[in-house]
This record gives structure tokens, sequence and C-alpha cells, in this order.
């Protein structure tokens, strides 16, 4: 699946070249963050159908749905991101709802 | 430690820091220019994936449905990106788009025939709600005339 998923984003990119400023931005730390993004989001793919062919469905799917609680820390702390009390709520919500959507 | 346990952090792990870098790389690129690089990202990893494949054994309609797949997820990682880079916080778009199973669902329930369980319902219910809420922006402080609800951005799926 995560071949396949890497053809449709190579088909994909020339168009979305084409459509955009036709520049291909290639400041090393943006070229860096992108590649990065490519590597860690395949590798995660790669691990999660690993993860629920050894594991029980029901119980990995909601396990790793938590994943933007991380993002939520890291952007705290590198980011200096801070949400207000309306969003916390909303986050904490979106949460619960992407865990009851998982069984 | 369980294998599927150890597989399931993991996956917390490397999605969790994609989305501090999905942020910190739309400060540095555009977000074509990154859905480019991070699909050059992806094809890093065919050598390590290729040997252990059985591309050969697909039908047709299942390569379809994966290239597909793959598209659609980039054209939604591109809507993220911009998303980020027009000031929307990791933080916040992140959990936001991580709701995209409700659209799952919805297609799921027209298109297969399927049914929802009740914790399911329950669930959608609270995901709209948490839309809502996770849109609503604050005034910045000596600023007048912002706030109130404003649409939240959309993106991405399970990568």
């Amino acid at each position: 699946m995560q071949i396949l998923f890497t053809i449709g984003m190579a088909i994909l990119a020339p168009p979305v070249f084409l459509f955009s400023t036709r520049r291909i931005d290639t400041n090393k730390t943006g070229v860096m963050y992108g590649i990065l993004i490519g590597v860690f989001a395949g590798l995660g793919g790669i691990a999660y159908f690993a993860a629920m062919r050894v594991g029980k469905a029901s119980i990995v799917g909601p396990v790793t749905s938590l994943f933007p609680l991380l993002t939520i820390v890291l952007a705290a702390i590198f980011l200096n991101e801070r949400m207000n009390k309306v969003q916390v709520v909303g986050v904490v919500l979106a949460l619960a709802s992407i865990l009851l959507l998982s069984f | 430690m369980a294998s599927w346990m150890y597989y399931s952090f993991l996956v917390i792990l490397l999605w969790g820091i994609v989305g501090l870098f999905q942020k910190l790389g739309t400060n540095r690129a555009s977000p074509s220019s990154l859905v480019i690089w991070l699909t050059v990202g992806y094809g890093l990893l065919l050598p390590w994936l290729l040997p252990d494949s059985n591309l050969l054994g697909l039908t047709w309609g299942d390569f379809l449905i994966g290239v597909l797949g793959g598209i659609t997820n980039g054209l939604g990682v591109w809507a993220l990106f911009a998303s980020l880079e027009t000031g929307a916080k990791a933080s916040v778009a992140v959990p936001l788009t991580a709701l995209n199973p409700v659209i799952t669902i919805m297609l799921a329930l027209v298109f297969l025939g399927e049914r929802l369980t009740r914790l399911q319902w329950i669930g959608i219910s609270l995901a709209i709600l948490a839309g809502v809420l996770i849109s609503y922006e604050t005034r910045p402080e000596g600023i007048a005339g912002a706030g109130g609800l404003s649409p939240g951005p959309v993106g991405s799926g399970r990568h």
C-alpha cells in the first residue's frame, strides 16, 4: 500500500508544480523538512500496517489515533503554541471522537 | 512489550513528529514545494519496500485504489500545508484534520451501505462539535475586529 501511495503522490507532484507558482523552493531547511515529513510519514504508515497485522484492529486503531496529542505537546514546546480554553475543549472532544470512531 | 504496542507507539511518535515538521516546513517552503519534497521522502523508502512487495500480484482495481489513495492523500496534505502556511497552529490543525474518519464513515454509509454503532454516532456528533470549537479564534490583544467563529483548516488523513 505504501508503494502505491508513493506512486499516487508522484503522479500528483507534476500537476501541483504546474498549477502553483511553477517554482520549487530549494531552501535547505525547507527541503529537509519536506523530505523528513515524507520519510517519517512513510515509516509511520509501515509501522501502522505492521501493528494492524500483529494486533487487533479494534485496539491498534484507537491507540494510534492519539498521535495528535504528541503534535500538541511538541508544538507547545518548540513553537510555543498556546490554545484558548475553547480550543482546548475542542481538542479534547476531537481526541475522544477519534477514539470512538475507531471502534 | 507486545509487538503491536511497539509498532503503535512508533506510529504515534513518527506521525506526532510529522505534525511539528509540517508546521516548521511551511515556515520555510511553499505548500506545493513541500508536497514535492515529501514525495521525494516517500520515494527514499522504496528501495526498502520493493523487495517485499507483491505489486505484480495485484489486480488493476487494487492498484487503482492504492494510487488514488496516494493522490487524495497528497491533495489533503497540500491543503493542510496551505492552512499551516496561512497561520493555522499545528496544535489546532493537526487534531482537526485527524477527524477525517468522519468523512470516511459518511462515504461508507452512502456508498457501501455500512451501518454505524452507537459509539460511532456519538463520535461523529463529538467530532462536529470539536470542529466548531477548535475553529474558535479569540481576538488578539490590542487588535479590534478579529475573533468569532472561522472556518477550520482541513487536510491530510491517515498518512
